[in-house]
């Protein structure tokens, strides 16, 4: 079910109406069922893979859980000494660890084999493996109890709002918010609605009209370089975030409808310094995810504190501890890459975000140097210039998933000469299936979002804004709602509503 | 203080929803220009007396037929219920829809469209649809007839299928914002410009000649919603050179009218004795025809259907005299208008294509 769909709003409605009249208790379970519908809709065949999913964490989990108590239990009864207990952990451990490797095999091969074969495909396959590995490899790690009722599992897992495009959420902090009673909040249901609506403003307005321009250059890359393939870039960049940004902003609203606060996924990423600092602000639950099951695990494994001491060997102690930082980045971005597509593509655009971001942090001295001495390197035009060089660097690493580096550098190139000036002199922007009208619209709403996302700096927007009179807010929102209606790209003749990030 | 409040948001809701329906009617077309089938649904809605003749189908009923024509010389009150590519599950619906209000003598089925059951070109179904009346009927027609990618929330709310055309307004969405002229005869689509019939495609075999199973479906209905209500049902097939309407297909409906004991003209058939000469009674090559051809077609209509029981000359009824003749005036004045400008032009600029 795609979120810009009637009968999503149908299928919304309908939740709403039985999930506050279930007022208690028993909320959850509606909301497994309707989380279970929301998945079938495409095909009861789909229901199996995530099943299988919550079915093998549960198990596994499960095991791991008991086996743990019954170890404790175990050594208290035999009155082990520390040499022992350790001796006797270190055994359970192992098996624990076959556990949780097969766990992991098998639901990061479920997964392989969604993204990388066209054998099946099934919706927000990423999002909920990475959650219910997150929590077998938190139950191994001994961060919580094992979950007893698989249903409450499977809620955890399959929660529809987050299917879509995430956020991946931890089990811990789920269980607080899925299981507990929701009485309905007037106020909590309009915030939720007045976010559902501004997701839609920057899916519908911006990134469905910009869409197929951002497409026209970037899928045809011979056809369009110099100043053309600036503007791919740029309209590529706005897209993705419109999109991605949107689709949180309905998902966390819609949650906030039910009463369920979920993880932000999104800072304002637009406005950081630097690459690293961007993706911390970008698809924030992701980057979490990565860095507290893949990168801690990398950068603390034996493996690296060998290749670390053999680094240090060669490169002197410095280079010997910044290894396995190194090390663990590359391993990241690399499955980074990789997540993102199966291609070589995915994969350079990977390493080069890894390069960019290990090359800045090695140069940091230097710019710490510069800073100290350029004082106009702490006013706010400095500030709003390390942020659009920020923007230019993540859109130019973006353009590497439709290109090779040689044929960026081509088209880049031909910007200096320029290239496509003429083109774009003589109305070209206009023969990429947008009209003069749509950059009117365009500009309008990049204006408002850019507006919204400034005023986020001085903290938050929403409860400045709930502090305006009510009439003003009725005015400013059912504007809001005009815009999305009449502005949108929706409807009939339109097949491209599908989120971006539905696609992993 | 909570009544003040009550009454601020009652005033804001209202205020909202004006400027919602304000904007939808902004938005949906107007079908003033060179398309004005839009209307035709619509206007049927505006006849203030009932009639002895409902007629039935898709564009071989609204363009072959005048009921002009029909009460002049026969004194029979009728008007077409067709449209652009109207289906025949819709002619089923608009029945229904009519017979809430008025029980006619005779209903006209003209069976072209039992070629084909769904529909090709999503503004056909909207032309047809939009302008019924909102009632169980146009609900179930909605459901039966939309094409895949279409929704009914967007026929209960037509902004959310309009939207996008702020960018296409034209002068004519200012100008009939709020009145419409009527476009239709009662109606009959009007045609006075000549385009006498040149080459066709040729004809080809068919793999298969039988009609869709929902299409008979629906023929049946349409039958036993007549037979209930004790109306005449008459099959008709207008003269038409393409499409080209198949034996096989005729033969098919003239066992279904012996079976059922129903009158069916197949009036291609009778062309020469109507007198329809394709070099002069078409507009468009042979497809349709025009008011001349239209108005030959209705004479030989009209002694048909004035041997229907109930069918009688009516033009001794001073009140309908006096609304007839108000149609009559209205017809005559558009087609010596259009006669001028063919005469002059040597086309209709109202419909004129480069």
């Amino acid at each position: 079910m795609l979120l810009v769909s009637y009968s999503f709003a149908a299928f919304c409605l309908v939740l709403f109406a039985v999930y506050y009249l279930f007022s208690g208790r028993l909320q959850w379970v509606v909301l497994l069922v309707f989380s279970g519908l929301f998945y079938a809709h495409g095909g009861v065949r789909g229901l199996l893979y995530p099943l299988v999913t919550t079915g093998s964490a549960w198990f596994l989990a499960g095991r791991i859980g008991r086996q743990t108590k019954e170890s404790g239990r175990y050594m208290k009864e035999q009155g082990f000494d520390r040499m022992q207990k350790k001796a006797y952990t270190k055994q359970v451990k192992k098996k624990q660890r076959c556990l949780l490797t097969a766990g992991l095999v098998l639901n990061f091969g479920i997964l392989a084999a969604a993204k990388y074969t066209s054998l099946f495909m099934t919706l927000g396959i990423s999002y909920y493996t990475f959650q219910a590995m997150g929590y077998l490899i938190d139950v191994y790690r001994r961060k919580y109890e094992p979950e007893r009722n698989p249903a409450r599992l499977a809620l955890f897992v399959g929660f529809f709002p987050q299917l879509t495009a995430g956020p991946i959420s931890r089990f811990d902090r789920m269980r607080e918010e899925l299981f507990r009673e929701h009485r309905f909040s007037f106020s909590g249901f309009r915030l939720g609605a007045e976010r559902v609506l501004w997701g839609y403003f920057k899916k519908l307005v911006i990134a469905n009209r910009i869409g197929p321009a951002a497409a026209a250059i970037t899928g045809s890359p011979e056809l369009y370089s110099g100043f053309f393939a600036f503007f791919g870039m740029l309209f590529h960049v706005i897209e993705l975030y419109a999109d991605f940004s949107g689709c949180m902003d309905i998902v966390l609203g819609l949650s906030q409808m039910l009463g369920i606060s979920l993880p932000e996924n999104f800072e304002r990423p637009f406005f950081s310094k630097s690459l690293s600092e961007f993706w911390r602000r970008w698809h924030m639950s992701l980057m979490q995810w990565f860095r507290e099951y893949i990168f801690f695990p990398v950068s603390t494994s034996h493996f690296s504190q060998s290749f670390a001491k053999a680094v240090g060997r060669i490169g002197g102690r410095q280079a010997g501890s910044k290894a396995p930082v190194w090390l663990a980045g590359l391993v990241v971005w690399l499955v980074t890459g990789i997540w993102h597509g199966a291609s070589w593509r995915f994969v350079t655009w990977g390493l080069a975000n890894c390069s960019v971001i290990l090359l800045s942090q090695e140069l940091s001295g230097v710019y710490r140097g510069f800073h100290e001495r350029f004082a106009f390197s702490n006013r706010p035009w400095y500030q709003y210039f390390a942020s659009l060089r920020t923007c230019l660097v993540f859109g130019l690493l973006q353009m590497l998933i439709y290109v090779s580096i040689p044929e960026l550098f081509g088209m880049f190139l031909g910007m200096a000469a320029g290239e496509g000036l003429s083109e774009l002199c003589a109305g070209g922007l206009l023969t990429l299936g947008l009209d003069l009208a749509d950059y009117g619209i365009l500009f309008l709403g990049l204006v408002l979002l850019f507006a919204v996302e400034l005023m986020g700096r001085g903290g938050s927007v929403r409860e400045r804004f709930e502090e305006k009179p009510g009439w003003l807010r009725y005015l400013l929102l059912f504007a809001l709602f005009l815009l999305v209606i009449m502005a949108g790209v929706y409807g009939h003749g339109y097949d491209a509503s599908r989120f971006i990030y539905n696609r992993f | 203080m909570k009544r003040r409040r009550a009454a601020v948001w009652l005033t804001a809701l209202a205020a909202s929803a004006a400027v919602l329906l304000f904007l939808t009617r902004l938005l949906m077309p107007k079908y003033m220009g060179k398309v004005v089938e839009g209307n035709l649904t619509e206007e049927y809605y505006k006849e203030t007396t009932g009639h002895d003749v409902l007629i039935f189908g898709n564009c071989e009923a609204y363009e072959n037929i005048s009921p002009i024509v029909l009460w002049r010389e026969f004194g029979i009150t009728s008007y077409i219920r067709g449209n652009a590519q109207q289906l025949i599950a819709q002619s089923y619906y608009l029945l229904e829809d009519a017979l809430k209000t008025e029980t006619p003598k005779a209903v006209v089925l003209n069976i072209s469209s039992m070629t084909q059951f769904e529909q090709e070109n999503e503004s056909y179904n909207r032309m047809t649809l939009d302008g019924m009346r909102w009632s169980s009927a146009k609900w179930r027609a909605i459901l039966a007839t939309k094409m895949e990618d279409e929704h009914l929330i967007e026929y209960i709310f037509p902004l959310l299928r309009f939207h996008s055309r702020w960018k296409e307004l034209e002068q004519e969405d200012f100008l009939y914002f709020f009145k419409k002229e009527p476009v239709s005869h009662n109606g009959y689509y009007m045609r006075a410009d000549i385009r006498p019939a040149g080459e066709l495609p040729a004809m080809r075999r068919r793999s298969d000649y039988s009609f869709d199973a929902r299409a008979w479906e629906y023929l049946d209905q349409i039958r036993l919603l007549c037979e209930e209500r004790g109306i005449t049902l008459i099959l008709m097939k207008a003269p038409a050179l393409y499409p080209y309407w198949y034996e096989e297909w005729d033969s098919q409906i003239v066992a279904y009218a012996q079976v059922h004991g129903l009158t069916y003209l197949n009036a291609g058939r009778e062309s020469e004795s109507i007198g329809i000469d394709f070099s002069y009674d078409t507009y468009d090559q042979g497809l349709h025809l025009n008011v001349y051809g239209a108005e030959k077609l209705t004479r030989y209509l009209g002694s048909i259907l004035f041997a229907v029981p109930g069918v009688e000359d009516r033009r001794e009824d001073v009140e309908l005299a006096a609304v007839w003749a108000e149609k009559e005036r209205f017809y005559d004045e558009k087609k010596a208008e259009q006669e001028a400008e063919f005469a002059r032009l040597g086309y209709l600029t109202q419909f004129y294509t480069d």
